[in-house]
């Protein structure tokens, strides 16, 4: 996969999590940590060792709403969604090529690597979400 | 209940004696100081005894989004209050009463008998600006999550686990508005029916434009001292039982279908204060969306989780029900100015203890009253509960 160059320390502190989807997870309790590598757990809240995972693009709708007002740079109506990935990290979720009357809660998504939005003219890379149509990579 | 627990907090320690706060609304012909200025002038006068601003040593203000940098020195060019040590406490939804919750403890300590704190915001001169730039620029750290989108997250999750509806959550709106037309501080004096919070446009479905609080100006003062020395200024001091204050995020766990910060918080002050949700005879609770006070109903206690609605159908929570529920019509109708809510949540509850509270007076006599906050922060990932306790 390829790295995007971000030019902002804050993207680019975290640019390998983001493109590659790495999460962190907690020796103790299994809790995974994303996109930040940490020192302590937030939901064991020990200092503790963390083993790097390699996430799968893949989760499931824990929660959703349908946006209608939103700033600009966004379209509307926008589903956003809670999602657990699979084996992995709870993260929100913009929806993408998704009807509102689609979003179910414990509906399958798999997340794509697309433009998330434009910082002074650069393209912003992210995962948007979409829902499930195929069941292997 | 635990004795030691209660010499240990902040029960019976300190005394409210004096409560103030200006008409919400949208304020452009006032200033932010000048808001500051008028809500400390009616606490002043509130106190039945009389009180010299010299006798205050100590400051808070509440405040999140101030219009002249982020130091307390704006309560001291407001009050006059200069030479003293004046601070500004910033904690979300929960800004306000974490500044009172933070002076009571000053008091508590020991360090000053007699202080100030003052709750402000001044949302309308920026429009939906202050909301609306929040989160644009983030990767994983909730871009575009609003605050609607938030509770409306947490709606969609609750309606879902407990088969509510649409109509069970108007509910909170219509008792609401109901209030909040009796009441004379408050933004916004009409009432709504069912239908017409569920025809309204939505702004995050699952909520629409009337299951959310407006963007409001105002301003709210609290005058309190070390309990002991209350008969110098009041003969009717309101005491502080218990105070609470935690943050979560669901980023840990949980199904979206409460607000454990709540529970966390609510478990402290009741354990300050040795009660128990029962007790509690009128509440002021957050409802920055009417899911928001739904849910809280569980969280706080009031109700089993999945039926909070009952309280609003059997009108159990209505002004004139056995345990009523935002008497001021609540930040759906009052409006939500940030920093202010949370002290103007606790001037109203000081007025219904003392029975002064008006055209919402509630009938049941009051003894025991809760506050609470419910807010987000950075960037719509985590919450912060902040829950006191309030007797005679
Ligand atoms: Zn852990």
């Amino acid at each position: 996969m390829i790295l995007v160059i971000m030019h902002k320390p804050p993207q680019w502190r975290i640019a390998r999590e983001n493109a590659r989807l790495i999460g962190y997870r907690c020796k103790h309790c299994g809790f995974v940590e994303f996109p930040e590598p940490r020192k302590i757990c937030k939901r064991c809240r020990k200092p503790s060792e963390f083993a790097e995972l390699q996430m799968q693009p893949y989760g499931r709708v824990i929660s959703f709403v349908v946006q209608h007002r939103l700033p600009e740079g966004f379209e509307t109506p926008l589903p956003l969604a809670v999602i657990d990935l699979e084996g992995g990290a709870r993260v929100y979720g913009q929806m993408t090529e998704c009807k509102p009357d689609e979003m179910k809660i414990g509906m399958s998504v798999e997340a794509e690597y697309r433009i998330f939005y434009d910082d002074d003219g650069l393209h912003i890379y992210s995962y948007k979400f979409r829902p499930r149509r195929s069941e292997s990579m | 209940m635990s004795k030691t627990k209660q010499q240990n907090g902040l029960y019976r320690k300190i005394a409210i004696v004096g409560a103030g706060m200006i008409d919400f609304g949208e304020l452009f012909e006032k200033s932010f100081e000048s808001m500051v200025e008028e809500a400390y002038l009616h606490a002043l006068k509130s106190v039945n005894k009389g009180i010299d601003p010299a006798q205050i040593k100590a400051a808070w203000i509440g405040t999140l989004y101030p219009p002249q940098g982020n130091s307390g020195l704006l309560l001291s060019f407001a009050t006059g209050l200069f030479e003293i040590p004046v601070t500004r406490v910033e904690n979300a939804c929960a800004t306000g009463s974490d500044a009172f919750r933070t002076a009571c403890m000053a008091i508590a300590a020991g360090v000053y008998d007699v202080v100030l704190v003052v709750g402000v915001e001044k949302m309308r001169d920026d429009g939906a600006g202050h909301i609306q730039r929040s989160a644009v620029k983030q990767l994983w750290g909730g871009r575009g999550v609003t605050m609607p989108a938030f509770f409306g997250l947490h709606a969609t999750a609750y309606m879902n686990k407990y088969k509510a509806t649409r109509e069970d959550i108007a509910l909170v709106s219509v008792k609401n508005h109901h209030n909040g037309a009796l009441y004379p501080h408050a933004h916004y004096r009409f009432e709504c029916s069912v239908e017409e919070v569920l025809k309204a446009p939505f702004i995050s479905y699952p909520l629409g434009l009337y299951d959310c609080c407006p963007v409001t100006d105002g301003a709210a003062a609290l005058i309190m001292c070390r309990a002991d020395l209350a008969p110098r200024y009041t003969e009717k001091p309101v005491y502080v039982l218990g105070s609470g204050l935690a943050t979560d995020t669901f980023f840990r766990g949980g199904d979206l279908s409460n607000f454990p910060a709540t529970q966390f918080a609510a478990q402290q002050a009741y354990e300050m204060a040795g009660v128990t949700p029962d007790e509690i005879d009128v509440a002021e609770i957050h409802d920055c969306f009417s899911i928001t006070e739904l849910i809280s109903y569980e969280d706080l206690g009031f109700a089993q989780p999945g039926q909070g609605a009952a309280l609003l159908k059997e009108k159990r929570v209505a002004l004139e029900g056995e345990k009523p529920i935002n008497p001021s019509g609540g930040l759906l109708a009052k409006g939500h100015p940030i920093g202010a809510t949370g002290v103007a949540q606790l001037v109203e509850l000081f007025q219904q203890l003392r029975g002064e509270a008006g055209p919402v007076q509630v009938k049941n006599r009051p003894k025991l009253a809760l506050q609470h906050n419910i807010g987000i922060g950075r960037t719509a990932t985590g919450s912060v509960a902040c829950v006191h306790v309030l007797g005679l």
